[in-house]
């Protein structure tokens, strides 16, 4: 890789748009990804992610907007670069390894197929991914997880400027699918390359990338560091996509909001009818004979449990606990207060009835 | 909204819809290359060419087609065939049925061996099997030889209807078998289960269950046989039947008449398609029929009884007279002919020129099919799908049609390849395409675009993708198509017989010739040659499919 890409964008994508028939799949994608972080594009199946991967690696050609890998223009009007000439390295859902070729050969076919042709730097990428000990058997002799990181090495073997990985984990069982996250991270992080994985989980975009794309319906709705997308998210809709929430009418006074729950300080400033939303966690309980609210559900989880609360007024919320919480079960009333700040969504329509 | 959430301001405010695209002219990675489409669009004409060129020819002959139509000998040849083909269906169904159930589910004595056995007839092209049941049966054959002390002068004729019934039933019906064999297997036991536990007898099971749901492998079975029966032309000429085939091969090297033969040719060619319209009608039905695969559930099996005995005579029999007489009569004129006159020389020149012509096919045949597969599978589209379909022209061309169309045409445009090899490997290209394509096109299938998707994002054209990404993975697919063409042109018989350069004999038309000038010596070596060529190419296929799984 260049020196002068560490400055600017590994890849950006400007209003990118795809219909399939009538059948909208992205609609005004923007991405702008800085060089070597990695970014989870996050939404539920049939969203619309698989296609900007896609695009951005040239087996879609977009409507209309443009595709700008390491300052290159790869992709827009009258551009359409091939997929071979983009320098963009794709990890394959279901891996596609070349089953007629062994480790270390699907892993040299992207540096002109022989092996004897840049010997040290297969030795490079098989030791990176931890393959050199199986690097003379055929892909259909290696684990799950080993056939992910010969994809991987597949990938990274050419130095592209880019990689992009299309859902990477789902092919893996639950038990093996936590080690080998961790194991494609450090990879990727020591190999310093910009990456783009696309995942409908969204504990995986949360626990993995530097950057989350929320796209919802064929549209990024967010883009953010996890955290902030957990603690601020824009919009209802990706507040809820995101984890559970808990949703309340109210009115806002600049950096206060007057809720149920009394007044509550905000994450930001607004004003008037809004909607504030805090996660379950944020929710405290006291057991108390005469509160507000009442426990009406409760689901034990081992590390933690979730309890239903019904107010008086009818509003039901959620609480999240952790370890064990003597007293508090279904029929108990309970005093809730909230010592974190929320987060207030303007309320066009007044604010919906709240759903838990 | 607070200003500092980094919220896309195009996606939230703008949605316009983008179809204005397509317009620009750049080339999508996705889009067939040009000469793919060149490719695929060549060979598709080429396999249509036999057809467009008989309607024209036809057509050129003007006002006289209702002539030649209404003759009271196309009207019989008509019938004949007609009638072979409802009678030999009729009981090939009926045997391939019976033999499918008994070894299929039933408590038959060996029936393992009988369920390979009974099968096995399916190796022997029909004029191996006419040239066995003349030899064996005909006047002066075997068995009148055998009976003639016992004052036997004369046994029934083997010629006309009889002999074309018998004969075409013993080697079809077990494509009813084989295809009511995988309907039973494929029937989940459960439904057998639940009909007895709603109080039917077994019988009534068999009756209410088991036979609505075999009507799909039946239909396809007798589809088979029926074209099969239409399109045969070495037992039909053998036993001299006057069906289609033998009157368009005798209009055309005895009469002459051309015109005649050409509307003959056209009116069983429209008889076939007839067959797989109906074919094509049952096959949109089936799928309400068809059960959920995978059914690993032990079967129960029918107990025989004091049936078991006629049960086992029907197997014995069967195999006899399809296996036995053939193996029997090529050994005994193996014998008689010994070493004396020279006829292994004389079958190995014909054996290489029958390898040489069908060597050349295959390869040929799957270098076409490939452009057609590639653009059908990877590109489908109305155009691709359209091509895939002429293609498959050849399935429903007998070879007696499509080798008089291409004499028509060689004779007229191209008197240079006219009685070439080249016209003869031609004809197998056309002919067999469908069997290439068929195979090339399961192989391609089980090949995930992804795969070339990989090795584009390495650095690959599609060119250099396909060399070094898809023709290895589809060598099995190439391979088996090969040699499915490779074998059905070492049987094939009219095509060879019209197209063949003089002088040029092959194992097919030396065993056609000996046959029917009753020189049965001479066909004992090269029937058992090719006997034994299909025998290991069907061997080759099935270890083959084997190694895949």
């Amino acid at each position: 890789m260049t020196t002068e890409t560490d400055q600017q964008s590994a890849i950006r994508c400007r209003h990118l748009c795809k219909h399939f028939g009538d059948v909208p799949a992205a609609c005004g994608v923007d991405l702008d990804i800085e060089s070597g972080r990695f970014l989870a594009l996050l939404g539920p199946s049939g969203c619309g992610k698989t296609t900007v991967l896609r695009m951005i690696a040239g087996f879609e050609m977009p409507d209309i907007g443009e595709v700008e890998i390491g300052g290159r223009l790869v992709s827009g009007p009258d551009v359409f670069v091939q997929p071979e000439q983009r320098r963009v390295g794709m990890v394959f859902q279901e891996y596609a390894l070349f089953p007629h070729l062994t480790v270390e050969e699907n892993a040299a076919f992207g540096l002109n197929g022989r092996v004897s042709h840049r010997p040290e730097r297969i030795h490079e990428v098989l030791t990176l991914v931890g393959l050199e000990g199986v690097r003379d058997r055929m892909p259909h002799e290696l684990s799950g997880g080993q056939q992910q990181r010969v994809a991987l090495a597949r990938a990274l073997a050419p130095r592209p400027e880019l990689i992009l990985l299309d859902e990477p984990f789902s092919n893996l069982d639950a038990a093996l699918r936590d080690r080998v996250r961790q194991e494609v991270r450090q990879i990727l992080r020591k190999a310093g390359v910009t990456a783009i994985f696309v995942t409908h989980d969204q504990e995986e975009a949360l626990s993995l990338a530097d950057e989350i794309a929320v796209m919802i319906d064929g549209r990024i709705m967010q883009t953010d560091r996890p955290e902030r997308l957990y603690r601020r998210p824009a919009s209802h809709l990706v507040a809820t996509f995101l984890g559970d929430a808990n949703f309340l009418p109210g009115t806002a006074r600049g950096d206060t909001v007057e809720c149920e729950l009394g007044a509550l300080p905000a994450l930001e400033s607004v004003q008037g009818e809004v909607e504030i939303m805090f996660r379950p966690e944020d929710l405290l309980l006291t057991a108390d004979d005469n509160g507000p609210g009442e426990i009406i559900e409760r689901t034990y989880f081992g590390h933690d449990q979730m309890l239903k609360i019904r107010m008086n007024s009818q509003t039901l919320l959620k609480s999240r606990l952790v370890g064990c919480c003597r007293g508090l079960h279904e029929g108990q009333r309970v005093r809730v207060h909230l010592e974190t700040p929320v987060m207030a969504y303007p309320s066009r329509y007044g604010c919906p009835v709240a759903t838990v | 909204m607070s200003a500092h959430i980094p919220i896309n301001r195009h996606s939230e405010t703008r949605s316009e819809p983008s179809l204005s695209a397509g317009q620009r002219r750049v080339p999508s990675a996705k889009r067939p290359s040009l000469s793919l489409r060149l490719a695929a669009g060549i060979v598709a004409a080429l396999a249509l060419l036999p057809l467009v060129y008989l309607i024209v020819r036809t057509v050129e002959i003007g006002p006289e087609i209702v002539g030649i139509l209404a003759r009271p000998r196309t009207v019989a040849v008509f019938f004949n065939s007609l009638g072979l083909t409802v009678a030999v269906t009729a009981s090939s169904v009926l045997i391939g049925v019976l033999l499918a159930w008994l070894t299929a589910r039933t408590d038959l004595p060996g029936r393992h061996f009988w369920s390979t056995v009974t099968c096995l007839p399916l190796v022997l092209p029909s004029y191996v099997g006419a040239f066995a049941l003349i030899a064996a049966l005909g006047p002066n054959g075997m068995l009148q030889r055998l009976l003639a002390p016992l004052g036997v002068e004369q046994l029934p004729s083997i010629y006309g209807f009889p002999g074309a019934w018998l004969a075409l039933t013993l080697f079809t019906y077990p494509y009813v078998q084989l295809s009511v064999r995988a309907g039973l297997r494929g029937l989940d036991p459960s439904l057998e289960d639940a009909a007895r536990s709603l109080g039917r007898t077994a019988p009534q099971v068999f009756r209410e269950v088991i036979l609505p749901h075999l009507r799909p492998a039946i239909a396809a079975g007798a589809l088979l046989v029926a074209l099969y029966t239409l399109s045969d032309f070495g037992a039909v000429s053998l036993l001299q039947f006057n069906a289609f085939t033998r009157a368009i091969y005798v209009q055309y090297t005895g009469a002459l008449d051309r015109s005649a033969a050409a509307v003959l040719a056209l009116l069983l060619v429209a008889l076939t398609f007839l067959i797989l319209l109906i074919e094509y009608r049952l096959r949109g039905r089936t799928r309400y029929y068809r059960s959920s695969a995978g059914a690993l559930r032990h079967q129960r099996r029918a107990a025989l009884g004091i049936w078991r005995y006629p049960a086992v005579a029907l197997c014995a029999i069967i195999s006899l007279l399809a296996l036995g007489v053939p193996v029997l009569v090529t050994g005994y004129w193996l014998l008689q002919a010994g070493a004396a006159d020279g006829q292994w020389l004389q079958s190995i020149d014909i054996t290489l020129n029958s390898v040489t012509a069908s060597g050349l096919a295959s390869a040929a045949c799957v270098l076409a099919a490939l452009p057609i597969v590639i653009y059908a599978v990877r590109h489908p589209s109305h155009s691709s799908r359209l091509m895939e379909r002429c293609a498959y022209i050849g399935h429903a061309l007998p070879g007696i049609v499509v080798a008089l169309a291409l004499v028509f045409f060689g004779a007229r445009y191209a008197p240079y390849f006219y009685q070439t090899l080249f016209m003869l490997v031609l004809a197998y290209i056309i002919l067999f395409l469908p069997l290439a394509v068929g195979s090339l096109r399961a192989s391609l299938l089980q090949i995930s675009p992804r795969i070339e998707e990989a090795a584009r994002t390495l650095g690959r054209t599609s060119k250099q993708t396909l060399t070094s990404v898809t023709l290895p993975l589809l060598r099995p697919g190439l391979f088996t198509g090969m040699a499915l063409v490779f074998l059905t042109c070492m049987k094939e018989l009219p095509a060879t017989l019209i197209l063949g350069p003089t002088g040029f004999h092959t194992l097919a038309t030396r065993i056609w010739g000996a046959t029917e000038e009753a020189f049965f010596a001479r066909a004992a070596a090269p029937a058992l040659i090719l006997v034994l060529v299909s025998a290991i190419s069907i061997w080759i296929i099935l270890k083959h499919e084997e190694g895949d799984a």
